[in-house]
């Protein structure tokens, strides 16, 4: 007798573990099933000798404490999810050094006013704009609470005339943002940073989700936890299984069956069945669509059309490092420094598309903010870049290793001639993850780690304004970095409430 | 003037909004309808590298002297797995293995080379140990077309360039020969570049495993050099004699910069541990292999002295089984559940892998200091690696799964068991009450002669819970009512919920039972009024039901909206209005 859930959760990612938690408050049978020993997805760590490496988080910024706690932090208490946070003191150093050596070299500190202050001495005079700047963010914040308010059908007359500003910040990338409020060049090159967060150029971007993103950074300032993603995800499980959530690990959905155009159940790699009618995948469309469904021909075509229009939106490498002198005798003073060699996104974005010219990165040293990160007299430190496209679509098997292990040291070096610190002589464990260990542990296509590609036609705002009639089979929902909020720990926890929520209106509604 | 924010905003066209749905369709619909795809490169690359499991069947068995076998193995024909995958030199195979009753895993380094994976062939090297539970079975039972089931590679007992150093000194112990054999056939085929001395400790001259292989090894290949070190003869033919000590170590050391690869038996990494802080070399140039199964935990200095040499009981849960099992304490959590026939997720077995973390719900445990490779964030909620975890005291594990601390069943089933307690109730209630609006209506002399009071409740009220109990499975008051509150938009817990949801079940309940047990009651006392003198039964009935009915409305509603929360908590039905934001 197969056993029987209201909801199913196909993969403890970020999305599945907080719609296991949702669902699980609000009364729902939910049972979540993991591929993977361990839940997490990327939000997690592994040991190398004597060091715990993060596998994914650098800083997220939706925390917060009393007065300034953000979105992320007032979900976890409504869950009641309790981990220890620290705070990140400067938001990121970024240092464009091209041909010509450093032509840039700025630190952000978090915090209105330091902001302010530092910009000012690199640009002096541009106050009045950044002014403008978080002007603009306030006008995104009504905008975005009248969309809420209106529960995603909001009156475009109302729009137009009551939420003018943000309806026209809406429409137009960064850039074009940028250009309208007439920033200057020189915080553009600073404030342009953070778009390997975001996984695209600046001139395609939605102005909304990268100005709400530095918005958070700049004034809220960011967070990572104690005792890295790996805790956070152990938490979320465990708040879960308090709520009455069951796990099982070690196995995996192979497919998911419907019944008369509705989902009736899943099955598992060890061939067991369970009964279900709601079913929440973590798991790319892509691969639901494709390899999963009993009956692929019940998802609406515009869907598939849909899968195959987009791209996808961020492929990751990172290495990992453990050294055996302290960040102090290397002369690590940053936490995280993007390394570059232009300012230009629209440059950056382009070289990002193959290893020969992807040199652009961020470096980030654990223990500048969890001086107990690792052994006292060594250092948690990591080179991250992303892939724009299938860039290691060279490789085999055989190639492998030498490939990724050439390619580091091409960073290595890099990091070393531009910042004048010598790592290579104190290299005691390392770890070289590509986007094929991220196909390996998440099984996303191409090892993508930012769901779609943030097109024009498909940004945060494209996706948000349409969710409402973009459906697929009755039953199912995706959450995670390929979902509607797109990538981030915030945006791929809130994919996980808000489709548990969707559930439970469904089952409510008598929808089954 | 200064211009204000809209002004800025104004060169933004509000057409790209207006533009945005429009183009976000007419984009998707020039799209194909194909299924999309899933597999690239990169997927492709990594199911190449890292297969979940590998089916390969023995082709050829060798006897090496000496109690040890190679076992050359290819992809068994047949099965899923059609090539092998490739590996980095040192790494190894966990082998599983099903003995007796017994679900094991075995780690074995893979003692070929990697190119030769390339040509579909691993070799393991295996030693017949006296007290080997699983090297007697493979010895016993592998043949030429056995099939065995493997992980993909595994293991960071490898070379790394951008780490170690291009010299590597490996100190070899027995059969822990066999990853630096693999690393020596990479280096002589060119897939690693580096120099390679090893030093090779074994008990006796003739008992050398791969002794041969070595030697033509470091004879085609100017960067490998071989020392052996014999620790049992006197006269060791020209060998060194002895243990790998820190002096023989730099004997043989190249100078400069080097690596130290260790792989050998525990014992001889504990001997090792004191000789290598002589060499002062820092902590990134000695890299050991996992050596497997750990032996005699008791000995250890923090082992607590009151547990040595008793054993425990261990619950162990996984889904779908639960299970206690003696755990003694001089063996794994994860040698106990084997022993007991429970299938446990493991590679390693040496604590580093992580691979069969599981939750020590409650128990005393110990770790031997050095096996203790869990994340920081797994200590703080007890999660162990029981290959490496040893019982003191009686415990509770849950091995690939956690379950809710809730227990529910589906909001379906609830919904049933909530309906059929609330029918029941109000059943009894309802019973109860018809008699005694009965009783009161009954002339004295219809009293008289009708029965006792308590012997009609009881009737009354077994006749509401059957005719209760036949609604229940008949009637959907339950669907009627979740109709009203998704109409009314009522959330659970609120009050406006109850009220609605409890109407249809109490209008329906009342209605019916009383319409029966009025019935029931009128025809008996029907029956008691001679012929002639009573009026029509129909009627009789009648009046009687409207008499009762008004009152039975009212008790079964708030019986209902009374007890329905009481009744809705304890089914753990879900409550409160999902959360605004």
């Amino acid at each position: 007798m197969a056993e029987k859930y209201d909801l199913v959760v196909v993969g403890a990612g970020n999305g599945g573990l907080m719609a296991a938690c949702r669902a699980s408050l609000m009364g729902l049978k939910t049972l979540v099933i993991e591929k993977h020993n361990l839940p997490g997805g990327c939000a997690t760590s592994f040991r190398r000798g004597r060091f715990e490496f993060e596998a994914s988080l650098h800083e997220v910024t939706d925390f917060g404490q009393g007065s300034a706690r953000g979105p992320l932090g007032y979900l976890f208490d409504e869950l009641g999810i309790e981990l220890e946070w620290l705070s990140i003191p400067d938001a990121y150093r970024i240092v464009v050094a091209g041909e010509k050596g450093i032509e840039l070299d700025a630190t952000v500190p978090h915090g209105r006013d330091k902001f302010f202050a530092a910009m000012e001495e690199k640009c002096p005079g541009c106050t009045p704009a950044l002014n403008r700047f978080f002007n603009a963010c306030d006008e995104i914040d009504q905008g975005l609470m009248y969309l809420g308010m209106s529960q995603g059908k909001p009156d475009p007359e109302v729009m137009r005339t009551k939420y003018e500003n943000f309806t026209r910040l809406a429409g137009a990338t960064v850039m074009e943002a940028w250009r309208a409020l007439e920033i200057p060049q020189c915080c553009i090159d600073i404030m342009s940073a953070y778009w390997p967060y975001q996984g695209g150029d600046l001139e395609t971007l939605d102005a909304v989700r990268y100005f709400k993103m530095l918005q958070g950074y700049y004034t809220d300032g960011a967070y990572i936890p104690k005792l890295r993603s790996h805790q956070i995800s152990t938490a979320v499980e465990k708040r879960a299984r308090q709520l009455g959530c069951d796990f099982w690990y070690n196995r995996e959905v192979v497919r998911i069956t419907t019944d008369k155009g509705h989902i009736s159940g899943v099955v598992t790699s060890d061939g067991e069945t369970v009964q279900t009618n709601q079913v929440i995948s973590n798991v790319f469309p892509n691969v639901v669509y494709s390899r999963m469904l009993d009956d692929p021909s019940l998802v609406p075509e515009y869907e598939l059309k849909k899968a195959n229009a987009r791209s996808f939106g961020g492929r990751g490498y990172t290495a990992l490092i453990g050294l055996d002198k302290s960040a102090e005798e290397l002369g690590i003073k940053d936490y995280a420094v993007f390394i570059s060699t232009s300012a230009d996104s629209g440059e950056m974005y382009r070289n990002c598309f193959s290893r020969e010219t992807n040199d652009n990165f961020a470096a980030t040293c654990l223990n500048i903010v969890n001086p107990a990160a690792s052994p006292e007299g060594t250092t948690h430190f990591c080179i991250t870049c992303l892939f724009t496209a299938e860039g290691w679509d060279d490789v085999t098997p055989e190639n492998y290793y030498k490939t990724k292990r050439d390619y580091t040291m091409n960073l290595i070096n890099r990091y070393e001639n531009t910042m004048g610190i010598k790592i290579k002589d104190s290299i005691e464990e390392i770890a070289i993850a590509t986007p094929v260990t991220f196909a390996r542990y998440l099984g996303s296509p191409q090892g993508a780690i930012y769901g779609y590609f943030s097109d024009r036609w498909d940004g945060m705002m494209a996706r948000l304004f349409s969710e409402g009639m973009e459906q697929t089979i009755p039953g199912l929902r995706f959450v995670g970095s390929h979902g509607v909020r797109l990538s981030g720990y915030l945006p791929t926890y809130t994919s996980g409430d808000i489709a548990a929520k969707q559930t439970m209106g469904d089952i409510a509604g008598g929808r089954k | 003037m200064s211009k204000n924010i809209s002004q800025y905003l104004e060169s933004l066209d509000i057409h790209n909004f207006e533009e945005m749905i429009p183009r976000r369709v007419s984009t998707i619909n020039s799209a194909s309808p194909e299924l999309p795809q899933s597999e690239y490169n990169a997927n492709r690359v990594a199911r190449a590298l890292h297969p979940e499991v590998q089916y390969l069947s023995v082709r050829e068995v060798i006897d090496l002297k000496g109690d040890v076998k190679n076992y050359l193995l290819e992809p068994a024909p047949g099965t899923d797995t059609t090539a092998l995958a490739y590996f980095r030199a040192g790494q190894y195979l966990s082998v599983k293995l099903k003995i007796g009753e017994s679900y094991l895993t075995r780690p074995y380094s893979i003692s070929s080379s990697p190119a030769e994976a390339l040509k579909n062939r691993y070799v393991l090297t295996i030693k017949r140990l006296d007290d080997g539970f699983a090297s007697q079975y493979i010895f016993d039972h592998w043949q030429v077309g056995t099939v065995v089931e493997a992980s993909g590679p595994q293991g960071e007992f490898v070379y790394e360039p951008l780490r170690d150093a291009n010299n590597l000194v490996a100190l070899a112990g027995g059969s822990g020969i066999t990853p630096i054999y693999s690393l020596a056939q990479a280096i002589a085929d060119g897939t690693e570049d580096a120099f390679l001395t090893i030093l090779y400790g074994s008990r006796k001259s003739d008992e050398v495993i791969l002794k041969k292989e070595l030697e033509n090894l470091a004879a085609i290949c100017s960067k490998i050099k071989v020392v052996h070190v014999i620790s049992d003869e006197e006269d060791t033919g020209g060998y060194e004699k002895g243990f790998i000590t820190a002096e023989l170590i730099q004997k043989y050391a190249p100078d400069g910069d080097y690596s130290i690869f260790v792989s050998g038996p525990a014992a001889m990494y504990k001997f090792l541990d004191q000789e290598l802080t002589k060499l002062g070399l820092p902590r990134r140039r000695i890299r050991y292999e996992v050596f497997g199964e750990y032996k005699n935990p008791e000995q250890d200095p923090t082992f607590p002295a009151e547990a040595a040499g008793k054993t425990f009981r261990l619950q162990v849960d996984m889904h779908g089984s639960k299970k206690t099992v003696v755990a003694k304490s001089e063996e794994s959590m994860l040698v106990a559940m084997e022993r007991a026939g429970i299938e446990v997720p493991s590679i390693c077995r040496s604590g580093e892998c992580g691979f069969c973390r599981s939750r020590l719900v409650s128990g005393r445990h110990y770790i031997p200091g050095r096996l203790d490779y869990r994340r920081m964030a797994d200590v703080e909620n007890n999660y162990i690696h029981p290959c490496c975890t040893f019982a003191t005291g009686d415990g509770h594990i849950r091995v690939a799964s956690n379950e809710g601390d809730i227990k529910r069943g589906t909001l379906d089933q609830r919904k049933k068991k909530v309906g059929l307690v609330m029918t029941l109730i109000m059943s009894i209630m309802m019973g109860i009450v018809a008699t005694l609006i009965s009783r009161s209506g009954m002339p004295p002399q219809a009293l008289a002669t009708a029965p006792p009071l308590p012997v009609m409740m009881l009737s009354n009220v077994l006749m509401s819970v059957v005719v209760g109990i036949l609604i229940w499975l008949i009637i959907p008051s339950a669907k009627w009512g979740g109709a009203l509150v998704a109409k009314a938009k009522a959330f659970p817990g609120t009050f406006k919920f109850t009220a609605l949801n409890c109407l249809p079940i109490s209008a329906v309940n009342s209605i019916i039972i009383s319409m029966v047990v009025s019935f029931i009651n009128v025809s008996q006392s029907h029956a008691q009024i001679p012929a002639g003198f009573a009026p029509p039964l129909g009627a009789m009935w009648f009046s009687a039901w409207i008499r009762m009915l008004p009152l039975m409305l009212v008790i079964a509603y708030i019986t209902a909206m009374i007890v329905s929360p009481l009744v809705v908590k304890w089914a753990k039905m879900p409550a409160g209005p999902p959360a605004k934001k």
